[in-house]
């Protein structure tokens, strides 16, 4: 199951009418089928796909097991909120029935008869006269995305990155509205005049994130906004999905393309997410044109794309691209997997750091949680201190996301270095058991695991953090004035089994949820219920 | 009949909820919808930043600005 960013949510605030029409369009309900919905959701849709009347809610019972009915309500109601399914009545008992416009598509994409024109784009063949390879793409979405990221960073003032004197290329004033709009920079001053950007909290959080999440939020913004560009949103989001849907390495034509279709292209061009090589015009005159057609890179390939593996790809081929793969992002599953053999961070106990890197974005976001100290050709050294990463703290960075970068960049030498402790610890600890006598201390008690950055950096950090941030809080709805502990502990077990339950308290009989709609039918629900009996 | 709240759940120690209901106080309850214990509340979902950085400055004042160790210091190096 694809890992589901924040900016996903996006899609559950469009209304059941808007996502019917998304719907309609082949590529973007595989892109939703493929990317959003949960391995039992995506079984139920299966299940209920080819069926001509709808599914009795005993069915979905029957096929999950009686352990996992929470796994089985998560589902359904995922299914619910992305207006994939609706309650609908069989003999006169409750069903669900599959949104026709999906089904269609969803049976149009895996059948393939029945398409009118070419959903999923039109390969220009022959070739183009100059055939663009997959290397010189990814080259362009890398300085496209680097270019919006070390502005974000490189507005941050840090010198590193203005001494350095290399350049990144300049993201174009679209996407410089684009960031303006999502809060992720603010800027002051005139276009002519020259801008001073500066990065919020929320960019922070923003440029440590992974390539894929970083690219959806900015979409997303991008279709939040398409109302002020005159364009419908749920075309431009369609369009998107169509994009993503594209093979990498192909030329697609654009001459069925609408005028809104156009400048929406033209718009992903400059985030790097397709390529469109421009041509000086045959006769004479020094205007530059487009050629009608494109190419998708890297970045929106892997859009849609489930496996982790395809989404490891781009974090490395997007070379020095920030950030970890959705793999590691658990800071318990620290030393999981031995990553390409891209990172460049060495961090000791003592709390120094070596990065071999030059990229002057590396080194940027370094600084924002290192002291640094000196700058060689291929080498920064620093200090990770307190008060560097209770800065880093104080701009909106968490702690996590520190160690999650650091784990992610850290060198194939800190990799081995942790991958031998481990042997040893093992081995010592298989001396000991099975030793003459035989008696295992209380440390076996504990699996110790041996993390890529050593325990006491993770450790510190983390309380680096507890000491200025002591207060969690979870955006939600209160549910309080029960009367009656059975009135009480249906909803909260309920809310429970469905993953939406923050908090509890069973004596005072509230308790707090992250959403409430589930919630609230259900309620309702047995009320109704109730009041029939 | 059950009734649904909007709000932020703000968890935190006891200490520092001290603080979060003296400031509460101090400022009308115009903070807080429902205190629950002496480490949960709900608040007011437009005003948890705020609240968070007053609690904020209420902790460095209490716990004196000046506390600023110079643990850059790196003899070694240098």
């Amino acid at each position: 199951m694809a890992d589901s960013p924040q900016s996903w949510e996006y899609l559950e605030h469009l209304q059941g009418v808007e996502l019917n029409r998304l719907y309609r369009s082949p590529p973007s309900t595989l892109a939703i089928f493929r990317k959003i919905l949960s391995g039992l959701a995506k079984h139920f849709v299966m299940t209920m796909l080819y069926s001509p009347r709808p599914t009795p809610v005993k069915d979905f019972e029957l096929m999950v097991k009686s352990g996992n009915a929470k796994e089985r309500q998560m589902a359904i109601d995922q299914l619910r909120r992305y207006s994939i399914i609706k309650e609908a009545t069989l003999r006169s008992g409750k069903a669900y029935a599959l949104s026709p416009d999906f089904a269609r598509s969803l049976r149009q994409v895996i059948g393939g008869g029945g398409i009118e024109g070419q959903p999923f784009g039109e390969v220009v063949s022959p070739a183009t006269p100059q055939p663009v390879s997959i290397d010189e793409l990814d080259d362009y979405a890398r300085q496209q995305w680097e270019g919006i990221l070390g502005f974000m960073v490189g507005s941050s003032n840090l010198q590193e990155l203005q001494e350095s004197g290399e350049e990144l290329p300049p993201p174009g004033q679209g996407v410089i509205e684009l960031l303006k709009a999502g809060r992720l920079i603010s800027v002051q001053g005139t276009a002519s005049r020259g801008q001073v950007a500066s990065i919020t909290k929320e960019g922070f959080a923003f440029v440590l994130k992974d390539v894929n999440a970083q690219i959806w939020e900015l979409l997303f913004l991008y279709v939040d906004n398409a109302d002020q560009l005159n364009m419908d949103k749920i075309d431009v989001l369609s369009f998107i999905f169509f994009i993503a849907s594209l093979e990498l390495g192909l030329a697609y034509s654009t001459a069925s393309f609408d005028r809104a279709q156009h400048q929406t292209l033209q718009d992903l061009i400059a985030l790097g997410i397709v390529y469109q090589p421009l041509a000086a015009s045959t006769n004479g005159n020094s205007k530059v044109t487009a050629p009608p057609y494109f190419y998708p890179t890297r970045l929106a390939t892997t859009l849609t794309s489930s496996s982790s593996t395809a989404l490891a790809t781009t974090s490395t081929t997007l070379g020095s691209s920030l950030q970890p793969n959705s793999l590691s992002h658990h800071a318990a599953n620290t030393n999981a997997t031995p990553g390409a053999g891209s990172g460049f961070i060495i961090i000791e106990t003592n709390y120094r750091l070596y990065a071999y890197t030059s990229s002057p974005l590396q080194i940027a976001l370094l600084s924002l949680f290192i002291n640094l100290r000196s700058r060689h050709p291929n080498l920064v050294t620093g200090k990770l201190t307190k008060s560097s990463v209770q800065r880093a703290i104080n701009i909106g960075i968490t702690a996590d996301q520190i160690i999650s970068y650091l784990t992610t960049h850290a060198h194939p030498q800190m990799r081995r270095f942790a991958a031998a402790e481990q042997a040893r610890l093992d081995a010592r600890k298989a001396l000991r058991t099975s030793g003459p006598d035989g008696v295992a201390d209380e440390n076996d008690e504990h699996d110790m695991r041996v993390t890529v950055v050593p325990q006491v950096i993770l450790d510190q950090i983390k309380l680096w953090q507890l000491e200025r941030d002591r207060i969690v809080t979870h955006t939600g709805y209160l549910l309080k004035d029960f009367t009656s502990h059975a009135e009480y502990i249906g909803p909260c077990n309920y809310a429970d089994e469905l993953g939406v339950l923050v908090w509890k308290d069973d004596k005072r009989h509230v308790f707090f949820v992250s959403r409430i709609e589930g919630v609230q039918r259900y309620i309702k629900d047995r009320r109704e219920a109730g009041s029939m009996s | 009949m059950p009734k649904a709240v909007k709000g932020v759940l703000l968890q935190c120690d006891p200490p520092q909820m001290a603080m979060i209901l003296k400031i509460n106080r101090e400022s009308n309850n115009s903070y807080i919808i429902e205190e629950i214990n002496d480490r949960t509340c709900v608040v007011k979902e437009a005003k948890v930043d705020e609240l968070k950085h007053r609690v904020k400055q209420l902790m460095d004042v209490a716990m004196g600005a000046g506390d600023e160790e110079d643990d850059d210091q790196d003899s070694d190096l240098d």
